[in-house]
């Protein structure tokens, strides 16, 4: 059989790619074999809070949020209320001291017209920088990015459906 | 033939640039879009990042973690809303750790040594279960923060004696049970009955456990234990006769409802007090207050600086008012008999040596503290063979047995294997961070000399007359000083910079309450005038802090005060501080009480305005980002509100 230069260098090409392949998927294969011992018991146990009454079930809300309600709790409950209703105990000393109240997210009229955005603007920069009175302060400089982005989160859970 | 090969190797040509798409890894994508989030926002503080494979190696901890080539945005800034797996790391985790040599799976478990998604996120601790890490480098008798449920969890532990019957490597306490010397004298047989049958019932806050115990045996152990008599208090003379109206008004000045509950409304540092008369009698009570630590060595109750006389009204208070007398009536209509003969006295003592009471209760009769739970040095990774299931039908895993055994201690026993656990009274979410805390105990420890060995700052002890006050007062109970100390109250370690000497006098003779809403308010102790000023002088002297210069040169004139008026009202301080009649109950009032110009150092005021948070971490007045022109103008008009210039 007469071998030509051409399917010698086909050969070789073809032999070359399989060898890239190979290669490329070396690493899972690899990976695959390490891990083979290490117990699936050890994957459910990460899990286990799911099968059991939570932090995060007994309120239903979802980890982002749960964070988010930490956060909400401390440091804008006293003037929104526990439950973004605008009930908060300072709420009534700011009605009698200035005729203001607190934004109330659980208004079905007014609150699904807010724009996260906005949120997101008055938290950063205030009452001032949607505004509105200056008796909401800025926490831009106290609260994190991501701690915004948690709260905003659990905010929303404040607002009616529409 | 050769057609056949030409075909061949033409079929190869096509499908293996085919298969080379199809095996281009998923982190280059994920680079690219990073990069392209970055040049959308415009984020200037965030390079874009360079094409290839990305991997955190640090030799000496054998970390080789290849996580940050999918998760390119871990470490970046302004990427809190970016999706999965370009997102930043949430929390302040990466500024306190040193990531570049600790890497990923040490906190998180999973295998790092892969770039497979599946592969590399098998077993991977997420969101609290990442506490379950932070043992393998810290000592476990550390509050840690950022880790709220594992310090609950091991406040808990603390706090309901689990190491009074089982052993935890690094985790030695000592027992905090009330000692139960001369208890015969002290507390009524019917009461130590109900309340060793079911504790929680008596007394809403109780941490004792429930032993599952029956009548006759918890009748019989409260008969052995009536058996201690404390010589000493039996032959104290009967205390004098007191004013229970008097009583009350003492009890409410000195603000014992702090620490105590009442009927569960107060504090939560002492036990309930609500049904107090029918628990002890006057003697006892009249002796306990005058001294707290005549029976109990370890007690956190301060000793007031009463007299006899008004010892003798709150304890005739507490006994007229807090008696539960549908609790009376049960215990008359009782019917079970006394049982004084010796057969019940050893069969009771036989039930208290078989309870291990001695494992959280000091008595002296003999039988010595001995662990007879399971060791939990290594609970996390002990193997699931050696863990009994019993009968139980629940997930085969070390979270959901520790839960459940928590939750209901006899949900294991079996005929051949009773168990003998007590039931603690517990919400769903105490036993999850319990859980939490035990699943954190194994053996995957790390030692490096990279981590800093963190001095002892519990062990914090001030000597001479100031360290004799702190014990006869309990500071600690309430204060944090030095690292040590409970935070229950304001942390006194830079005390001496914030506040000014007269005013910390004035307020120790007269501790008036500071802010409407504070429900833990500081007891009055009656200082004398020695005392007060030994305290002060020691606060002032040794409790400051080096980055709060003492007595600046105060920058003051009358446009700045006019001008810092001004901003206190454009700025909102109103909606928290009452300035006049107006303004919010949230902060400490700048009309009534304590003034700034009063109580505070100047040089405080204007380091708390340009970052409160920094001197008091989580404090719930916001960061303005104020420019120094504006904080020395709000801080020299804060400086002109004294009681003088009002009056």
């Amino acid at each position: 059989m007469r071998i030509s230069s051409k399917s010698i260098l086909d050969s070789i090409l073809a032999f070359g790619l399989a060898f890239i392949i190979l290669q490329c998927g070396g690493n899972s294969v690899s990976g695959k074999k390490e891990i083979a011992g290490s117990s699936a018991v050890q994957t459910k146990e990460v899990f286990f809070a799911d099968m059991y009454n939570n932090p995060y079930r007994e309120a239903h809300l979802s980890r982002h949020q749960y964070r988010g309600k930490l956060i909400y709790d401390h440091y804008c409950a006293v003037c929104h209320g526990e439950n973004g209703d605008g009930n908060g105990f300072n709420s009534f000393n700011l009605q009698d001291s200035f005729g203001i109240r607190p934004f109330n997210f659980a208004d079905s009229t007014a609150a699904p017209l807010l724009k996260l955005a906005e949120i997101k603007r008055a938290i950063e920069g205030g009452g001032r920088a949607v505004g509105k009175s200056q008796y909401m302060p800025p926490w831009g400089k106290t609260l994190r990015d991501d701690e915004i982005i948690v709260l905003i989160d659990y905010i929303r859970t404040f607002i009616p459906m529409l | 033939m050769r057609t056949y090969r030409n075909c061949f190797n033409s079929l190869l040509l096509i499908v293996i640039p085919i298969l080379f798409v199809g095996c281009s890894q998923d982190w280059q994508g994920y680079q690219n879009e990073y990069n392209q989030i970055i040049e959308e926002k415009a984020l200037d503080e965030n390079q874009p990042v360079k094409i290839g494979k990305k991997v955190i190696s640090y030799e000496k901890l054998q970390v080789a973690d290849y996580c940050i080539s999918c998760h390119v945005g871990v470490t970046a800034i302004k990427m809190a809303d970016a999706p999965q797996p370009i997102q930043s790391h949430p929390g302040e985790f990466l500024i306190k750790h040193d990531w570049q040599k600790i890497g990923c799976t040490i906190c998180h478990g999973g295998n790092g040594g892969t770039l497979s998604k599946e592969d590399a996120h098998e077993g991977m601790l997420k969101a609290e279960m990442v506490q379950t890490s932070c043992y393998r480098c810290h000592p476990r008798s550390r509050q840690l923060p950022g880790a709220r449920q594992l310090n609950h969890g091991q406040k808990l532990f603390t706090d309901l004696q689990c190491s009074g019957c089982h052993f935890v490597e690094g985790l030695v306490l000592p027992r905090l049970g009330p000692s139960l010397n001369g208890i015969g004298s002290r507390i009524e047989r019917k009461w130590l009955r109900y309340w060793l049958k079911n504790p929680s019932e008596m007394m809403p806050n109780a941490k004792m456990p429930d032993f599952y115990l029956n009548d006759d045996n918890a009748g019989a152990v409260a008969a052995y234990l009536k058996t201690f008599k404390d010589q000493q208090l039996e032959g104290d003379p009967e205390p004098r006769k007191g004013d229970p109206a008097e009583g009350g008004n003492i009890l409410r000045r000195a603000r014992c409802i702090s620490c105590h509950p009442f009927n569960g409304r107060g504090g939560f540092l002492g036990p309930d007090l609500g049904r107090l008369g029918n628990k002890t009698n006057r003697k006892f009570l009249f002796a306990k207050i005058k001294d707290p630590r005549r029976f109990e060595p370890n007690s956190t109750m301060p000793q007031f600086n009463f007299s006899d006389q008004q010892i003798a009204d709150v304890a005739d208070y507490l006994i007229d008012e807090y008696t539960d007398y549908d609790l009376v009536d049960i215990f008359n209509e009782d019917s079970l008999k006394a049982g004084n003969d010796s057969t019940t006295i050893e069969k009771g003592r036989k039930i208290y040596k078989e309870l291990r009471c001695v494992n959280c209760h000091i008595l002296d009769n003999g039988i010595e503290w001995m662990r007879i739970g399971p060791k939990l040095s290594d609970i996390g990774d002990k193997p699931l063979s050696e863990f009994d299931f019993g009968h139980s039908q629940i997930p085969g895993t070390r979270g959901a047995y520790i839960f459940e055994k928590i939750k209901n201690p006899r949900a294991f026993a079996t005929a051949d294997h009773p168990q003998k656990m007590p039931l603690f009274k517990l919400t769903n979410s105490d036993i999850y961070d319990l859980t939490l805390l035990l699943l954190s105990f194994n053996q995957k420890k790390i030692s490096s000399p990279l981590f800093m060995a963190f001095p002892d700052t519990s062990l914090y002890r001030p000597q001479g007359e100031f360290g004799r006050l702190v014990e006869k007062f309990q500071c600690f109970s309430c204060h944090r000083i030095n690292g040590r100390g409970f935070n229950l109250a304001y942390d006194l370690s830079i005390e001496g910079s914030r506040v000014s000497r007269q005013w910390l006098y004035d307020y120790l003779m007269v501790s008036y309450s500071l802010r409407p809403i504070l429900v833990e308010r500081m007891p009055i102790f009656n200082f004398t005038p020695q005392e007060a000023k030994t305290i002060t002088d020691h606060i002032m002297a040794n409790y400051t802090s080096g980055w709060i210069p003492r007595h600046p040169g105060e920058e003051s004139s009358p446009q700045l005060i006019v001008q810092g008026k001004q901003l206190v009202k454009e700025k909102g301080c109103l909606a928290c501080h009452i300035l006049g009649d107006k303004g919010g109950y949230v902060a400490p009032s700048f009309t009534t009480g304590a003034l700034a110009g009063d109580k505070l150092q100047a040089e405080w005021i204007y380091r708390w305005l340009k970052d409160p948070q920094k001197i008091v971490h989580g404090v719930l007045e916001p960061n303005y980002g104020l420019s120094d022109r504006e904080a020395l103008a709000i801080t020299a008009y804060l400086m002109t509100l004294n009681h003088k210039d009002w009056r």
